[in-house]
């Protein structure tokens, strides 16, 4: 699922807002992570890593937190969050920010929130440069348990997407086996392996755009994974979390320098 | 719909130190003895004599969407590949499963693996990668546990298939485009030559030069004795065999076969000796004495039901040189009549006796997978006469030297359509180091086995079953399709044994041979004497090649036409015994060739006594027996005749008729089995079978006659007593 912040200034870019968000960029390092529950087997630095078979898993149902450290006071305006158990077992969340001051004053950044089920969220709100932010989190009776966390700057494509679009979470992919006996008896079927699939195609991308914001996304795509959302405000539950088949290829489209992307990508999260 | 989601996992059980770097025992420091903390593993200890073995278990997993967060796992695994072992019933081991795991290389933060990760000063996330950090942690791991575990989603781990292998082999690390591979195998691969040998090659040798008289000798090194050798046994030195005690490093050659001169530096190797015993123990002692299966594997009480119930008869063989326990397993499946093979799923060496076996599952055309099935002929496999060769003598010879063998059984295939069809001869031999000489029936079985089985060429089947379906490896089935049809044209079915299974996620491979099988009644306890023999003792011979006698059985020996038990005792004892049995066995002898006693050695002139020696007795029992000697001849041993010798002028006496004939001295006319000797005069003949040697007229005395019976009082004669020679008492 995706939020938006509840206050109107979302940034400076208001019109952007229903585009398609990409979120690959984090600030976190195995030494700017920690949590209240740090167990040895399920470890908070699980968080930084983006393999989602490798988890952080809390050991108390107690209200508690994650912290994540901006010594480098970048601009952040989105969390993501992987291959977790918040809709399943019904786990309250949301992020505060704090500037580090003593008293250390905790600020709302999104509102508290269940989701409907454990797919990718991406939380997006105004950018903003805080020292220190935190997940709050108030499990029910079991506890948490996250894959991966990126908390960073969202690139948010110029332009959203309509026709010919799959939306990642429902274009399932599988590979099935069909059994048919002999004499025409069915004989069931079994699924050895399933997984998200989508495609983007961006038309008419001015070129400094191009080269100021997915670039570096596509530097990133090479060798690492991200959180995509296509249609965040009427669809905040779409989200993936994978990464590409093949590379980012950009082409000058249009004599006028205007170029057009385009990437497809699998997820399983 | 019926789709279930299939999930497979890879485990790998890895050797790792239990202890903490630095932390008492562990005597490790940075800067004493190692740059760096070590990763636990045995490659990268530094303080092994504390190294504390424990268990890591890495599990890997095929990604998909569905894997479930409470089975932790690194999803890396690409694919899971299975050569399935193929079973040889009555053949051999057959071929061993195989399987081959491929992995993808991946960055990894060593959460689970370095217990100081933490420590390191760098997120180990960001160097190197997954596996070729683990092959510089655990360079060697060949003989570790692997598994593969395979089920569906909402199955819990512990209720999914697990198949249990043993690693042989690895990729070394991964290639240019980030795979790594693990090969692993069922744990019978242990058998192998290169793993396991029986006896295990000795490192005694002679500390000195012995020669072919000597009946000691001293191994060195020092102790080698108490390490290596047991306080008695069976040896071979060069092409020298034998019995032997020892006391330290002193060997005591209470027998020497073939004995020679032998050079001092000369191994001593030990031998093992199998005296009549069950095949389930011999096999049992093979594996678990000479292999290093976990002798877990093997339930004995399963198996030495399995061969009390359909085989019940006891083999013996000396082994007296290293060799592979695989070809000892080999040989005793094609010579027993067994079937062997690894359930990987329960960790168990199954063992069977060649039997009918009823089939468990009827598998027609609603179940075969469509366009699966494939029959093939296998005409090589195809037998017409079967020649098992038995009766070893030197147990050093090549196996297949066929004048080794006292007796060769011949069966032959009765079938008057091959006739018809002009089928060509297909003979198979069989080399058997461990059916002794009596032990016909074993033989007997062995050819029935292989004739009824292989009469006809078996085909082979190969199909696919669905998942829903459990088939089972060794299991006798029958298979109805389209394609199998009688001369009508009508669909019937194929009986057969399963002897190769491979499972996927979504199907079954099968393999299958048709099966024919001739259930042989349980036996009397048979023992047939088919070649010349001395001083034969009926218990012992029985014992083995059957397990204890026990009141009910019926023990039945069979002396061939043309064969004679004779005696070389010089002391006159018997030349065939009965021996104790347990009440309420029955024995029944049918003689239709000879038992005789050894010949007296005539009077010797110049020898204090000039007398000639006593025959010898030749059938002797203290047990009730019934005896068929209608056709049979039991002759004492004749006497010796006497020397003589007056006023200063003598000669000897014959020797007694004797398959041992008594002693003629040189010059004289040499006694045989039915005659006597005459020495150098004409006094003092040798006695004929069951004859007293001549006195001589000068007050020596002739041998007396050898008793052709001692116990007459406990056979029941059937029939005709036939030809028997000398007194019965």
């Amino acid at each position: 699922m995706i939020h938006v912040s509840n206050n109107l200034y979302l940034s400076s870019q208001p019109s952007l807002v229903g585009n398609p968000i990409i979120g690959y960029q984090s600030v976190l390092t195995i030494n700017t992570v920690s949590a209240d529950s740090d167990p040895v087997d399920t470890p908070v630095v699980n968080l930084v890593n983006e393999q989602t078979n490798q988890y952080w898993e809390s050991d108390t149902t107690d209200e508690q937190y994650i912290y994540f450290e901006n010594t480098g006071l970048e601009r952040i305006d989105y969390i993501g969050i992987a291959r977790h158990n918040f809709g399943s077992t019904q786990i309250t969340h949301q992020l505060q920010a704090s500037t580090g001051e003593s008293p250390e004053v905790w600020l709302d950044v999104t509102s508290d929130s269940i989701p409907g089920d454990d797919g990718a969220i991406i939380l997006f709100f105004d950018q903003a440069d805080y020292l220190r932010y935190r997940l709050r989190m108030i499990p029910g009776d079991t506890p948490p348990r996250i894959a991966h966390i990126k908390l960073g700057q969202a690139l948010v494509l110029p332009q959203s997407i309509y026709v010919g679009h799959r939306p990642i979470t429902l274009n399932r992919k599988a590979e099935v086996i069909n059994n048919t006996s002999e004499n025409g008896q069915f004989l069931g079927r079994i699924e050895k392996r399933r997984y998200l699939s989508t495609a983007v195609e961006m038309t008419h991308i001015t070129p400094a755009f191009y080269r100021s914001d997915v670039d570096p996304f596509a530097e990133h795509a090479i060798t690492g994974a991200f959180f995509f959302a296509w249609r965040p405000v009427q669809y905040p539950t779409e989200v993936g979390f994978g990464w590409t088949d093949g590379d980012v290829s950009p082409e000058n489209q249009m004599p006028n320098g205007m170029m057009q992307f385009g990437f497809s990508m699998t997820a399983v999260a | 719909m019926t789709v279930r989601r299939a999930l497979t996992y890879c485990e790998l059980d890895l050797r790792r130190c239990s202890l903490d770097y630095g932390t008492a025992p562990c005597t490790a420091a940075i800067g004493v003895t190692g740059t760096r903390k070590c990763y636990n593993s045995p490659k990268t200890c530094q303080d092994p004599d504390n190294f504390s073995a424990t268990t890591l278990t890495l599990r890997f997993a095929m990604s998909t969407q569905d894997l479930p967060p409470e089975i932790p796992c690194i999803p890396s695994l690409k694919s899971v590949s299975t050569k399935p072992q193929v079973l040889n019933p009555g053949e051999s081991l057959g071929e061993r499963e195989s399987v081959t795991v491929a992995f993808e290389d991946h960055p990894f933060n060593d959460v689970g693996i370095d217990k100081y990760h933490a420590d390191r000063g760098f997120d180990p996330y960001q160097r190197g990668t997954f596996w070729s950090k683990f092959v510089a942690r655990w360079p060697y791991i060949q003989g570790s546990a692997l598994r593969i575990i395979r089920g569906y989603v909402g199955d819990a781990l512990e209720d999914m298939e697990t198949r249990h292998y043993i690693v042989e082999d690895t990729s070394g690390g991964p290639d240019a485009n980030g795979n790594f591979s693990i090969t692993a195998k069922d744990p019978i691969k242990l058998f192998d030559a290169d793993k396991a040998q029986a006896p295990r090659a000795s490192t005694g040798v002679l500390a000195s030069a012995i020669d072919d008289n000597d009946s000691s000798l001293t191994l060195e090194p020092t102790g080698v004795g108490n390490d290596e050798y047991p306080a008695s046994g069976v040896y071979s030195m060069g092409d020298e065999w034998g019995t032997f005690t020892r006391s330290g490093d002193n060997i005591a050659l209470t027998s020497r076969n073939n004995p020679s001169d032998h050079e001092e530096g000369e191994t001593f190797q030990l031998g093992i000796f199998f005296d009549g015993e069950d095949a389930a123990d011999i096999l049992y002692e093979l594996a678990t004495g000479y292999t290093d299966i976990d002798p877990a594997q093997i339930t004995l009480p399963d198996w030495q039901a399995e061969t009390n119930d359909y085989i019940d008869r006891q083999y013996s063989r000396r082994i007296l040189r290293p060799e592979s326990v695989k070809d000892l397993f080999n040989e005793l499946i094609s010579q027993v009549g067994l079937l062997i093979y690894s359930d990987v799923i329960n960790q168990k060496i199954i063992l069977k006796a060649l039997r009918e076996f009823t089939a468990v599952q009827d598998l027609d055309d609603s179940v075969i997978i469509k366009d699966s099935l494939d029959i093939d002929e296998q005409p090589d496999k195809r037998v017409s006469q079967v020649w098992t060769f038995y009766g070893q003598e030197n147990p050093l010879e090549k196996v297949d030297e066929e004048k080794n063998y006292r007796v060769v059984l011949v069966g032959l295939v009765d079938d008057s359509v091959a006739t018809l069809e002009q089928r060509k001869q297909a003979v198979r031999k069989i080399y058997s180091r461990w059916i002794s000489v009596f032990n016909r029936p074993a033989a007997e079985s062995l050819n029935n086995i292989i004739t009824n089985r292989y009469k006809n060429a078996p085909r082979k089947l190969r199909f696919q079953l669905p998942i829903t379906e459990q088939p089972t490896l060794g299991a006798a089935i029958t298979v109805s399709h389209r394609l199998i049809q009688d001369e009508e044209g009508t669909q019937t079915s194929i009986r057969a044994q399963i002897v190769s299974l491979d499972k996927t996620e979504s199907r079954w491979s099968v393999v299958a041979e048709e099966m024919t099988f001739v259930q042989e009644p349980a036996p009397d306890h048979i023992i047939n004497i088919d070649a010349n023999t001395y001083n034969f003792k009926l218990r012992t011979a029985h014992d083995q090649i059957y397990a204890d006698a026990q009141s009910g059985d019926n023990i039945i020996v069979t002396i061939a036409p043309g064969v004679t038990v004779g005696s070389k005792l010089t002391g006159g004892g018997p030349a065939f015994y009965v021996g104790d049995w347990p009440a309420g066995v029955n024995i029944t002898i049918i003689n239709k060739g000879r038992i005789q006693g050894n010949g007296g050695d005539g009077g010797v002139f110049g020898n204090a006594s000039l007398n000639g020696s006593a025959g010898g007795l030749a059938f002797r029992t203290d047990y009730p027996v019934t005896l068929d000697n209608s056709s049979g001849q039991i002759w004492g041993g004749g006497g010796g005749g006497a020397g003589f010798s007056v006023a200063g002028y003598g000669g000897s006496g014959g020797g007694g008729a004797g398959t041992q004939p008594g002693r003629t001295v040189a010059g004289g006319i040499q006694a045989t089995s039915v005659s006597g000797g005459q020495g150098s005069t004409s006094i003092g003949k040798g006695g004929g079978p069951g004859l007293p040697g001549e006195d001589s007229p000068y007050g020596q005395f002739g041998g007396a006659a050898g008793f052709a019976i001692q116990g007459e009082s406990f056979i029941t004669f059937d029939g005709d007593e036939g030809d028997i020679r000398g007194g019965r008492f």
